[in-house]
């Protein structure tokens, strides 16, 4: 069992203060267009110089690093000019876990999170032989004699198997994509913006059925940096900033590559344990989110957060996606910049960048009004981490 | 018919070894009975390490499918059917369902086995999936799947 009393102890002391990403929008239209964007290192650059620029504090005062798990941080380091006391590696939601943890423990005062890709120039293949994650996870490329391939594949079975039990329809599942869209509109970087009716979507062919190609995430390059500290130095800059209020992590790897936690558990009891924790050390429950952000490589990853973080029960989520709450105006508003379906697929750092805009009421068209709490729940193949975080005004 | 070659290794030989002379065979712990899939060094209930490789029954119910309509794998035309298949032992096992267009969830199939040849010219034979009361040879089931 969590103890919460260790937990509470880390509740509130560290504060993202800086956030930097590049022009997603606009670097995918140049890149289409043959002009050459720069690498993954590039983005990383342009992001951190941002989140710097974004708290008022220099790559002098940064004396941590967390590298994104697409660069090598010896190089990242080498690039940026950045020496520290405390460095590690780690996905979007673990590098905020790893910074907070270190801060909390004086390992570290000042920790920039840095990810870039360019996994489009690169063309990164997420399916067929050699498929990206294979190394991390043994169901994505196991079954190839099969045919069986990516990680859409599998959350294709898993929607297979779910939509049945549930009773949800395709179109009620449509509506995330429409959704997500409708924010993306209101997102100046968002690299899908034209409109998406739920009509279009289901026009969309599928690539793994029931997913369609409105069900997937797009490939893009970019670049996210985050720049956390203490909160006591948070309040000295003088400007807004989000502190991390709870984290919550459950990984089920048992018969994780034969499939048994996703397709007869559609990673319930993860996403429950993970719940209990982060509301527990954020002493709040779902029902005071303002703001949710989930991680979408697929469509299907939102109706599982929703029930599996019990904004509803299970079997629920059709009917709360298709209210049409999760979009802009709505009562839930979930991924705020378009996620990874319509945003742009940063791997989740993204959507971390977005909480903190939502939290410091700087998201322009897409702002939810009076946004003080958000969180952000990912969940790859059944390994959950959530964070929840609350803005501090100035 | 070519498919991408199977993962070869010390665990996953006897594997293919098996399935290669037409038998479903999977590791069965010898200290609490467990078996698991994909093929491992140590049980993954109790660590023990000792095993055998057990006959299973051949008998499984549909789990859950997808069908592929973007193709992958050169060798593999779409669309083609992929099944998770619960087997009575235990496992949910990955492959192929032929001789139907029409799943449903829960249906009760049966283990087949085909000829299949990699990249490199090997053959091996994929474990696939029928329906249980389908009339296809359990040797060289039909090519043709929905």
């Amino acid at each position: 069992m969590p103890d919460l009393e260790r937990l509470s102890a880390v509740a509130g002391t560290v504060a993202v203060v800086g956030v930097g990403e590049t022009d997603y929008g606009a670097d995918h239209a140049r890149s289409r267009r043959g002009e050459p964007i720069g690498d993954g290192y590039a983005h990383a650059a342009t992001a951190l110089r941002r989140a710097l620029a974004d708290c008022g504090l220099t790559k002098d005062d940064v004396d941590g690093l967390v590298c994104g798990p697409t660069l090598a941080s010896e190089r990242l380091g080498e690039v940026l000019g950045i020496d520290t006391r405390w460095a590690d590696q780690a996905d979007a939601v673990q590098a905020v876990v790893k910074a907070t943890a270190a801060i909390h423990a004086g390992l570290a005062e000042t920790v920039a999170l840095v990810y870039g890709t360019d996994q489009r120039a690169a063309g990164v293949a997420y399916g067929g032989e050699g498929a990206a994650g294979g190394e991390r996870h043994l169901s994505y490329t196991y079954f190839s004699p099969w045919g069986l391939t990516s990680q859409g594949a599998l959350y294709a079975l898993l929607a297979n198997r779910y939509l049945a039990e549930t009773g949800m329809t395709e179109r009620e599942l449509g509506g995330v994509a429409v959704a997500q869209r409708a924010f993306a509109r209101l997102h100046p970087h968002a690299v899908m913006r034209a409109p998406l009716t739920i009509e279009d979507h289901l026009a969309q062919p599928y690539i793994c059925e029931p997913l369609r190609r409105t069900d997937y995430c797009l490939i893009n390059d970019g670049g996210v940096a985050l720049v956390l500290t203490t909160a006591e130095r948070a309040r000295r800059l003088d400007r807004p900033f989000v502190l991390v209020r709870g984290i919550g992590r459950s990984d089920h790897n048992r018969d994780a590559t034969s499939l048994r936690p996703r397709l007869e558990e559609f990673y319930r009891p993860a996403q429950r344990a993970a719940a209990e924790q982060v509301y527990a050390m954020a002493g709040l429950g779902p029902q005071d989110v303002d703001v949710l952000q989930i991680y979408d490589s697929f469509s299907v990853h939102v109706p599982l957060a929703l029930e599996g973080f019990g904004f509803c029960g299970d079997g629920e989520a059709g009917k709360l996606i298709s209210s049409g709450d999760l979009g802009p105006g709505g009562r839930l508003p979930v991924n705020t910049a378009g996620g990874h379906l319509s945003g742009s697929y940063m791997q989740g750092w993204g959507h971390q960048a977005e909480v903190v805009r939502q939290l410091r009421a700087e998201a322009g068209d897409r702002q939810v009004p009076g946004a003080r709490i958000g969180q952000y729940v990912s969940d790859v193949a059944g390994k959950v981490t959530s964070i929840v975080y609350e803005g501090v005004a100035r | 018919m070519r498919r991408p070659a199977p993962r070869r290794g010390l665990y996953d030989d006897p594997y293919w070894q098996y399935a290669a002379a037409g038998e479903l065979r999977l590791q069965r712990c010898s200290a609490c009975g467990h078996v698991r899939y994909p093929p491992g060094p140590a049980c993954p209930e109790c660590l023990a390490p000792e095993h055998t490789w057990d006959l299973m029954s051949g008998a499984g119910r549909l789990l859950a499918w997808t069908v592929f309509h973007r193709p992958y794998f050169p060798e593999i035309p779409v669309p083609y059917v992929v099944a998770a298949v619960r087997v009575p032992e235990g496992p949910i096992l990955i492959g192929n369902l032929l001789g139907t267009d029409q799943p449903v969830h829960d249906m009760p199939l049966r283990a087949v086995f085909e000829d299949a040849t990699g990249a490199d010219g090997t053959a091996f034979r994929l474990c696939q999936w029928v329906p249980a009361d389908a009339r296809v040879p359990v040797s060289s089931p039909t090519e043709e799947h929905a």
